[in-house]
């Protein structure tokens, strides 16, 4: 065979193999075009039982996959030689010219036959154009394939019910991963408060740091995250004494009434330190007493022992031991219970502190039970506000908090009355101008508004006056004034009344 | 002794795709157009005194151009003997023809050696040829002779070659038999057995003329003038022609092709397609793959090609496969032709 034969040949049907790899390609792309669009269709219909993160992008998973089997199809393993000969000798009706020339000159035939069927070969070669190779396309099937795509788009373009629960659940890993941040915050509060003692600490901190734990391995789940608040919630709750509240205002009342024998000014919040400080310094000055003092000093801490029954035993037995030791002239008897009673308040002090912290690590943990509770929920509250509201102002128009019931938010510009400052603390001193006597001299009046009548008229602006009972509210929840059955309540109930609340 | 020339056959080379051709193999000196003019020429002389029959004529010159032998089946007046005289002539050969009867012997087909005095009187054995010493035999009615008879005529076909007395007298070259039956009037027949069939390279089957066949017919033989076929070639150039067809190249997944369409015809193979298990008993045999390959080189020269095709191998599978293939009672009994069976294993068996 002439190499010019063979070349030409080769070279021809390198041309051929290019354009039969695109019909192929194309054959191939029609063919398998239905299995993409119906997994693309398939993701998208489980997309809309089922929530599927990033289900678009997904969804679109088998279509880009598809592209790149068609593409590697068209580009990875060009034909062979031999392979397209033989493709063009049945699709060009060349009849088995191509690949007898090519196996002739394989064998380096060099008979009279073989030159003249190579040569034949190569003229028929010379005359094929790509463009003779019909691109083959299963219509068909191609249009089978657009079914699961039209129903695919379709999906990708009608509202999906899950995109809700999705949204919803993206919200309650955030709120989940912003309780694990307040949490983190409260273990090192507890970590720095020096009230407690070093088992305490340690304790609130391990059960802490298990339920950050928790809450970071169960982030996906809302009812995970929140039956592991509940169950740290009971916990704690189980470590809560019933008598704490009742023995920290016995003592409280205690240091005041103390403070008070002693000369000084009542304080809203005794420091019980402060207060068995006062009976050690009190034992230390039972020497220096006369009998009259005692006597006095004795019915003091009988009357004191009376009033701290109810709610201190201990320290109550304690002061009623002194005052007998008093009465009954036994200075050292006197001195030993003043001496326990001290005791007894600085172990009371440790214990109201640990419940105190427990107390407040129950309303973080409630405060972010309800964050992840509500987390995803909050267009409906907003509606359920915004009506609240629509309500309130109609029927409830200058009737101070908003009402009760459906009617509970209250706009920011309202003017209400307030029947007294809940903070406890004593009115401004308010002077009223008065009239001038007979005499020339000026009336002066002088009071305290800290009950202002029934009949004031005076209206405060909503917005000024939330904050002091909800700061009210708060520290009762904190200090535990407020039974920890009916906490949640109380803080849905201030939540609803807060300025705005419910506002879109 | 004398020993008959064998054809060229390739030898085995299970490494090559194609047969490779044989190192001391002739070279051809015809060239592939000259085989194509002088064989359209012998058809168009044959057809001047042969009305229609195109593919009885293409298939007979395709049977005598390979080297074999034809199994011709119709009915009686289709012009069978003319066909085999009138080739006879064209290609200027010897021709003789043999009506076989249950009497005939097969001395009356080889010859016998007769006892011979000389003008001296010395007395010595002499053979005298049978009409088998002919360029081309026609065997009228095969069938009707007995098998010891049909025997003597297939070893004939198949060596070239007559034993006689202990000598071996090689037949004339080329040599050409063509086998006729008649398909009626069975009864006193000896059909042929399977072996004996597959001597034939190609069972024809002579089909009926038409109308306008018929009325040419008419025209021609019953008139004062009768055509006179010339002379368009003679024996050596009918060897030139059988060694050229031989050297036509044959790609590879052709010779697989065939071998698979043979293998299809076996019913107990993984290749036989339902039809072959339905209706074949036995396939052929690699002599009918050999058929179609020759055939279908002769075929792709005659169509201007110097390359097999699949298409010669389609058109030679029926003719070369029909008498091959033994088909099953169950195929009997539904009327189904072997054609039949053979053009759905063609269809059957893919080109790839």
């Amino acid at each position: 065979m002439a190499n010019t034969d063979f070349h030409t040949i080769q070279h021809k049907l390198r041309v051929l193999g290019t354009r039969l790899r695109l019909s192929d390609t194309l054959l191939f792309a029609s063919r398998s075009f239905w299995a993409a669009t119906l997994c693309f269709a398939l993701i998208l219909a489980i997309g809309r039982f089922t929530p599927i993160p990033l289900l678009r992008l997904w969804s679109l998973v088998p279509l880009a996959l598809w592209v790149l089997v068609v593409l590697g199809y068209l580009l990875v393993r060009p034909l062979p030689m031999h392979r397209i000969a033989r493709r063009a000798d049945a699709e060009l009706n060349l009849e088995s010219r191509m690949t007898t020339a090519l196996e002739l000159h394989s064998q380096h035939d060099d008979s009279e036959i073989s030159r003249l069927q190579q040569a034949d070969a190569a003229n028929t070669a010379v005359q094929l154009k790509p463009a003779q190779v019909r691109l083959q396309f299963d219509q068909r099937t191609a249009l089978i394939g657009m079914l699961p795509l039209a129903i695919g788009l379709a999906l990708l373009w009608l509202p999906n019910p899950q995109d809700a629960i999705m949204q919803e659940r993206q919200q309650v890993q955030q709120a989940v991963a912003q309780v694990a941040e307040q949490l983190e915050q409260l273990r090192e509060q507890i970590a720095q408060n020096e009230q407690l003692s070093e088992a305490d600490r340690e304790a609130l901190e391990q059960r802490i740091a298990e339920l950050q734990e928790q809450l970071r391995e169960k982030m996906q789940s809302r009812e995970d995250a929140l039956a592991e608040l509940s169950q740290t919630e009971t916990e704690l709750r189980n470590q809560l004494n019933p008598e704490t509240d009742a023995r920290r205002a016995a003592l409280e009342q205690l240091s005041r009434n103390l403070q008070q024998a002693n000369g000084q000014t009542p304080s809203q919040k005794p420091d019980l330190n402060e207060t068995a400080e006062q009976l050690e310094r009190m034992a230390e000055m039972l020497e220096n007493m006369t009998p009259a003092e005692r006597q006095e000093l004795a019915e003091r801490l009988a009357q004191q022992a009376a009033q701290t029954a109810g709610g201190d035993q201990q320290t109550a037995q304690n002061l009623s031991d002194a005052a007998k030791g008093l009465q009954n002239g036994d200075l050292q008897q006197a001195l030993d219970s003043l001496q326990r009673a001290a005791d007894s308040v600085r172990d009371a002090q440790r214990d109201i502190a640990n419940q105190d912290a427990v107390q407040q690590s129950l309303s973080e943990l409630q405060d972010a039970r309800d964050e992840i509770a509500n987390a995803g929920q909050e267009g409906q509250q907003g509606q359920q506000g915004q009506q609240g509201q629509q309500g309130g102002q109609q029927g409830q128009q200058g009737q101070g908090s908003g009402g009760q019931g459906g009617g509970a938010g209250s706009g920011e510009g309202d003017t209400v009355f307030r029947p007294f400052n809940p903070s406890g603390e004593q009115g401004e001193r308010e002077f009223v101008q008065g009239q001038i006597g007979e005499d020339g001299s000026i009336e002066r009046r002088e009071g305290e508004s800290a009950l202002p009548g029934v009949n004031n008229p005076s209206l405060v602006p909503y917005s000024e006056v939330f904050p002091d009972y909800a700061q009210s509210a708060s520290e009762a929840l904190d200090r535990g004034y407020i039974p920890p059955h009916l906490k949640d309540y109380v803080r849905d109930y201030f939540s609803q009344l807060e300025p705005g609340a419910g506002e879109p | 002794m004398t020993i008959p020339p064998q054809p060229p056959m390739p030898p085995q080379h299970p490494q090559s795709p194609m047969p490779p051709q044989p190192p001391m193999a002739p070279q051809p000196r015809m060239t592939p157009e000259e085989f194509r003019q002088r064989t359209f020429a012998i058809e168009a002389e044959v057809g001047q005194v042969i009305v229609g029959q195109r593919e009885l004529i293409r298939q007979t010159v395709v049977t005598l151009l390979a080297g074999g032998n034809a199994l011709l089946e119709g009915v009686p007046g289709l012009a069978k003997t003319t066909l085999v005289r009138t080739l006879a002539d064209v290609i200027d050969c010897s021709f003789s023809r043999i009506q076989f009867t249950p009497d005939l012997m097969p001395a009356d087909i080889v010859g016998t050696t007769l006892i011979n005095e000389d003008e001296h009187g010395r007395k010595a054995f002499r053979f005298e040829p049978g009409p088998i010493f002919a360029n081309l035999v026609l065997a009228d009615e095969i069938n009707r002779a007995t098998p010891k008879t049909q025997s003597a005529l297939l070893e004939a076909m198949q060596e070239r070659t007559v034993t006689v007395a202990k000598t071996i007298h090689r037949l004339s070259t080329p040599f050409f038999v063509l086998a006729t039956q008649n398909p009626l009037e069975m009864e006193g027949t000896y059909p042929l057995p399977e072996a004996q069939l597959d001597r034939f390279l190609f069972k024809v089957n002579v089909s009926f003329p038409s109308t306008a066949e018929l009325v040419e017919i008419a025209n021609r033989t019953t008139g004062n003038r009768a055509p006179q076929p010339r002379k368009v070639a003679n024996s050596a150039m009918i060897m030139e022609m059988q060694t050229l067809a031989r050297t036509v190249p044959i790609g590879s997944h052709l010779l697989n092709y065939a071998a698979r369409l043979i293998s299809a015809t076996h019913p107990e193979t993984k290749e036989a397609p339902p039809i072959t298990r339905q209706y074949i008993r036995y396939g052929a045999s690699p002599r009918g793959m050999q058929a179609i390959i020759l055939a279908g080189k002769i075929l792709a020269l005659l169509d201007n090609r110097y390359n097999v095709d699949f298409k010669d191998l389609k058109a030679a599978a029926l003719p070369a496969l029909r008498h091959r293939c033994i088909l099953n009672f169950e195929a009997q009994a539904e009327g189904v032709s072997a054609d039949e069976i053979l053009l759905g294993i063609l269809e059957a068996v893919r080109e790839e």
